[in-house]
């Protein structure tokens, strides 16, 4: 199964260095006027937008309500430890009656 | 010549608070590296008694492919992080390089050993050099995550050695080859083999035992930190798979373990989108990749446990190199928030490319190492269930999410922090090392499967194991 790594590898790299060429090309200078570069009326204006690491997928932070599982997570030691006595009884549950 | 590796490293040990100089331990480690080389050059399974005493009465060393792979890689590690280390320490150097040496020790005790017993002894080591190197920075942190260290560490420690008390309870002997020969269908057994996962599953950090680990890998040196989420942790991991495989000689699916590992992937994955300290990130993301190796050698099939054997390394290497890279940050910045970084990327060129390369790789792109284990990984998930490849796709899917957010903030955007100082070269070689052999690994993995199969094929053949202990050796 894994005989032809090189050739994947080497045709991944072989599409990437082709995409390259195509995007290069498709972006050469022409000798047009300067205005019929620019689009006429669409596009969006494109503002300096800087997100904070806080702020980085908090759609995703909501969503997920990880910040549920995150208080799992107390620091404390005391949680840790029933924690870990809770998984050893889990497995010893599953090795002895499963 | 093998006793040598760990002689010369307690020597080490014991002469670098004398000599006071770097070069005494890395000297001791570099010998061990040379010695594990050579072992795992050779190629064959290698028993050492000690005075003479022939198994299963006496101590026995048991080098096959597996375990001279895992040295390998332990001792390649502790190199590379002396290395950085020898810049990346400032102050108390000796006590840190005394504490390397005999973690160093610990480690390679361990995975070379065929004796229960002694692995626990060597264990005991480990975790004694690491309590000392977590709680090395002497701050708040650092000491407040020693301690819970020191509490966790032990009761995982007491399951183990009660684990160990019954199994020798029953047959007799501590000798590895000797308990697969006699262990039975006694129900005594699976409560030995539950104290004995149920303690190592703490070291492997495996959901709900991995609650520590974010709090103690961050707030030690980066480079203690490399070697805990990379070899210490899969120290943990290769400890597991021989208690299940050469001991209990386990077959089949092994669905406790799948379900471990899924459940520690995904809760590794998602609270590590989450961070803002870039050392704790990493450490997460050591949670969720455990729970991949995890998922894989549970599936028990051989193509689960090669994936697993070649993510184990893939592990090792990929989280040394970001933690490295991240120490080199922090060691410029004195910053492990990546609120406060940004725009690194101009001021540290090499160390961004770095970390983007363990990155990816971590992630599982091509054409980098991580891609092939984590193919591996999902092939071997499909030939069992198909929805245990697309939950392995997804977390990677989390991989890039957490490591993109990371780059991002950290190298990306305006600068926030000046580099005065030029990155010493004792710190940016092992991080080159590291990430050209992710590069290597993924464009030629021929070369690393055809030792993983070796691996592999020593772990799964017990019966090979144990006529090669007990039948003369």
């Amino acid at each position: 199964m894994f005989e032809n790594w090189s050739h994947f590898i080497l045709a991944f790299l072989g599409f990437i260095c082709i995409g390259l060429i195509i995007y290069l090309l498709g972006n050469r200078s022409k000798k047009t006027e300067g205005w019929k570069n620019e689009p006429y009326t669409c596009g969006e204006p494109f503002p300096r937008t800087d997100v904070g690491a806080e702020n980085f997928y908090a759609a995703i932070r909501q969503n997920l309500r990880i910040d549920e599982i995150r208080k799992l997570h107390s620091g404390r030691l005391t949680d840790y430890l029933l924690w870990m006595v809770v998984g050893v009884t889990a497995i010893l549950i599953m090795v002895i009656f499963l | 010549m093998i006793e040598y590796a760990i002689v010369v490293l307690l020597v080490g040990a014991f002469l670098t608070p004398v000599f006071k100089r770097s070069f005494v331990p890395l000297a001791a480690i570099l010998f061990s590296f040379l010695v594990m080389a050579s072992v795992f050059m050779q190629g064959q399974t290698v028993i050492m008694k000690f005075s003479g005493w022939s198994p299963p009465f006496g101590i026995v060393w048991v080098v096959d492919s597996f375990n001279a792979l895992m040295g390998l890689l332990v001792t390649g590690m502790a190199m590379l992080v002396a290395i950085y280390s020898t810049k990346y320490v400032r102050e108390r150097k000796s006590r840190f390089f005394t504490l390397l040496c005999l973690m160093t020790a610990g480690l390679l005790g361990v995975t070379l050993t065929g004796d229960v017993f002694n692995m626990y002894v060597f264990f005991e080591i480990l975790s004694i050099a690491c309590y000392g190197l977590v709680a090395f920075n002497t701050d708040k942190e650092a000491i407040e995550g020693a301690l819970k260290y020191i509490v966790l560490g032990p009761l995982a420690s007491s399951f183990i050695l009660l684990g160990i008390a019954m199994l020798y309870g029953l047959t007799g002997t501590l000798n590895m080859a000797d308990i697969a020969l006699k262990v039975g269908p006694d129900i005594a057994f699976n409560v030995a083999f539950g104290f004995l996962i149920g303690g190592f599953a703490l070291k492997s950090a495996i959901v709900p035992f991995h609650f520590w680990l974010p709090d103690v890998h961050p707030v030690a040196p980066s480079p203690i930190s490399a070697m805990l989420s990379g070899v210490v942790v899969g120290t943990g991991v290769y400890t597991v798979m021989r208690i299940i495989f050469t001991i209990f000689g386990f077959s089949g699916i092994m669905w406790m373990f799948v379900a471990f590992g899924v459940l520690t992937m995904i809760i590794g994955g998602i609270i590590a989108i989450v961070q803002t300290n870039v050392k704790r990130m990493i450490a997460y993301s050591t949670v969720s990749q455990s729970g991949y190796i995890f998922l894989a050698f549970g599936l028990g099939t051989h193509l689960g446990v090669s994936a697993a054997i070649f993510h184990l390394v893939n592990n090792i290497v990929i989280k040394s190199l970001l933690f490295l890279a991240a120490g080199i940050i922090i060691w410029h910045t004195g910053k492990k928030d990546m609120r406060d970084l940004g725009g690194l990327g101009k001021q540290l060129p090499l160390v961004m490319i770095c970390f983007g390369i363990g990155a990816l790789s971590i992630t599982g792109l091509p054409p980098l190492n991580g891609f092939v284990s984590k193919w591996m990984i999902y092939s071997a998930t499909w030939e069992i269930s198909p929805v245990l490849t697309a939950i392995a796709v997804i977390v990677s899917a989390m991989t890039l999410i957490y490591y993109m957010k990371a780059f991002s903030c950290v190298f990306l955007g305006h600068s926030k922090c000046e580099i005065k100082e030029k990155t010493p070269l004792a710190m940016l070689l092992p991080v080159i090392i590291l990430a050209a052999v992710c590069v290597f690994l993924g464009v030629f993995p021929q070369l690393a499967i055809g030792v993983i199969e070796r691996a592999t094929g020593a772990l799964l053949d017990q019966s090979q194991y144990i006529t090669a202990v007990l039948g003369g050796g």
